[in-house]
């Protein structure tokens, strides 16, 4: 992510630069008149005025970042991100597993948010704010953002996603047809907003724009689990199918926009090599990355982490100790984790509860226990400490 | 003798654009250029300059390249077609409203 931060600060250190460069020209013109250079600095000091002061009035001009923003990402959030890295891999057992994995798929998501939000803010300063041509370019960008961040996390948000990109366009439509009239200011909210309207569709489990038009069903998932509605209202969408086309349409038109824009922005501003290489690699990497890794979570092992820590309290209950990899692995891949309840009832039914049950008797009372007493356990479905806790009065 | 900064403010993107139209500069050069050809009259400070180029270079009036020269990097400006287009109509401006205060001041 470095290059990231170095390309956010380039803009302003492009300007410092033009202004030292211009500084150095009145000190050498003063040279050249045979000053010496310690008073030469010293009079084109008195001439140039106040330094800091030009260097921030152009830059509020011109809408370069400011350097706070690339000090947030690097201080708070690769720290964070890689102190949650080395937590979840390092230490699984010590952090009870499953909220350290929450928060890093939080972290990666919210990677994705920076990632769209600026790369939008590069595209429209340097597009300018005016033109629909604009709205298109920082819509399409983002758009493509989220897409290849619910193919590259394969999270089965991609129906979501594609909802709110299409119902936030007619959402927008009259506001696009009234933008020539519409304040700066307004131009950039309604963008902004929109942005992040598409990006948090990636994050959520419920369908943002659903108060418009409650959904018959529209979109299932991979194994026909309708999302909302009726399976009867239901049709299977596939990435093939033609109702995706025109969101296709839109990403495709506004391919060309990006490169275009992306190869002239290292062109002229180009202060530092690696960008003219990095820029346009981003743009590629961001659409043809996803076709590599798509796989990552082909065992639904992302989809499974919000229902973990429940199944962990449910196996604690149940049979007093957490589950095995195996039995989170069977959780996800059968997607059983939506029907918690099914879990726990199958677990209280088990063979091992009843072991586990006839275990605590023989502790606490030192007897076997009877098939009624076992039976009266199972149907009450008191958790094992409770039973513990009882037996022990 | 100098002119009022007032004054100036309202000129200084057709003076800009003007002094542009004659081929590609750098800052640097840009405001000597307004010096040399207003005779010293106009002096236009780096705190005005440097904002207001960015400014007509966000709008499309101006573009802009990096180019090292002698070791030096320098940031070149040109005047874009948008740009020249704007010269045009803000000079026919500038003839209408100069020629009306002269008829009123040299009266």
């Amino acid at each position: 992510m470095f290059w990231l931060n170095k390309n956010m600060l380039a803009s302003r250190r492009s300007i410092k630069e033009e202004l030292t460069s211009h500084f150095d020209d009145l000190v050498f013109e003063l040279m050249a008149e045979g000053v010496s250079r310690s008073e030469a600095e010293k009079q084109a000091s008195i001439e140039f005025g106040d330094f800091e002061k030009h260097l921030k009035e152009t830059i509020a001009v011109s809408g370069a970042l400011p350097w706070s923003l690339a000090k947030i990402f690097n201080g708070v959030y690769l720290l964070s991100g890689l102190t949650l890295i080395i937590l979840a891999v390092g230490f699984p057992s010590l952090i009870a597993g499953t909220h350290v994995e929450t928060a890093l798929l939080w972290w990666v998501f919210s990677c994705y948010l920076l990632l769209g939000l600026i790369g939008e803010r590069w595209l429209i300063e340097y597009r300018g704010i005016d033109s629909k041509h604009s709205v298109w370019l920082a819509m399409t960008w983002t758009h493509l953002i989220a897409l290849a961040a619910t193919v590259i996390l394969d999270i089965d948000k991609f129906e979501n996603n594609v909802h709110a990109i299409v119902f936030s366009l007619l959402v927008l439509t009259p506001v696009l047809l009234l933008w020539n009239k519409l304040d700066t200011k307004i131009r950039r909210l309604v963008i902004y907003l929109q942005t992040t309207v598409v990006l948090w569709s990636i994050f959520t489990d419920t369908l943002i724009f659903n108060f418009l038009m409650p959904a018959r069903c529209f979109f299932v998932t991979p194994d026909n689990v309708p999302l909302n509605g009726v399976l009867s209202s239901c049709t299977q969408v596939q990435l093939s199918n033609p109702a995706l086309y025109p969101i296709y349409a839109v990403v495709m038109l506004g391919l060309p926009l990006i490169a275009v824009t992306l190869y002239k922005y290292s062109r002229n501003q180009g202060s530092f090599r690696y960008r003219k290489a990095c820029l346009p690699l981003l743009s590629v990497l961001v659409i043809f990355v996803p076709w590599f890794i798509n796989d990552i979570n082909n065992e639904a092992m992302l989809d499974v982490i919000s229902a973990k820590p429940k199944i962990f309290a449910i196996y604690q209950s149940s049979l007093g100790r957490d589950p095995e990899d195996k039995d989170i692995r069977f959780y996800a891949k059968t997607r059983a984790y939506t029907n918690l309840d099914k879990i726990e009832e199958t677990l209280n039914a088990s063979d091992e509860r009843k072991q586990v049950i006839q275990k605590i008797y023989l502790n606490k009372t030192g007897r076997v226990a009877t098939n009624e007493e076992i039976e009266a356990a199972v149907d009450s479905k008191i958790s094992v400490q409770e039973l513990r806790a009882s037996l022990a009065q | 003798m100098k002119v009022s900064k007032e004054l100036l403010k309202g000129t200084s993107e057709l003076i800009i654009l003007t002094v542009l139209e004659s081929g590609t500069l750098y800052g640097y050069e840009i405001s000597k250029q307004i010096k040399l050809m207003s005779e010293g009259v106009f002096a236009m400070g780096e705190g005005s300059l440097y904002p207001l180029l960015h400014k007509l270079e966000k709008a499309k009036l101006l573009e802009s390249f990096w180019k090292e020269v002698d070791g030096r990097r320098r940031k070149y400006y040109s005047i874009t077609r948008t740009g020249k287009k704007v010269l045009s109509e803000k000079s026919e401006e500038w003839q209408t409203f100069s020629g009306a205060v002269d008829a009123i001041v040299l009266a």
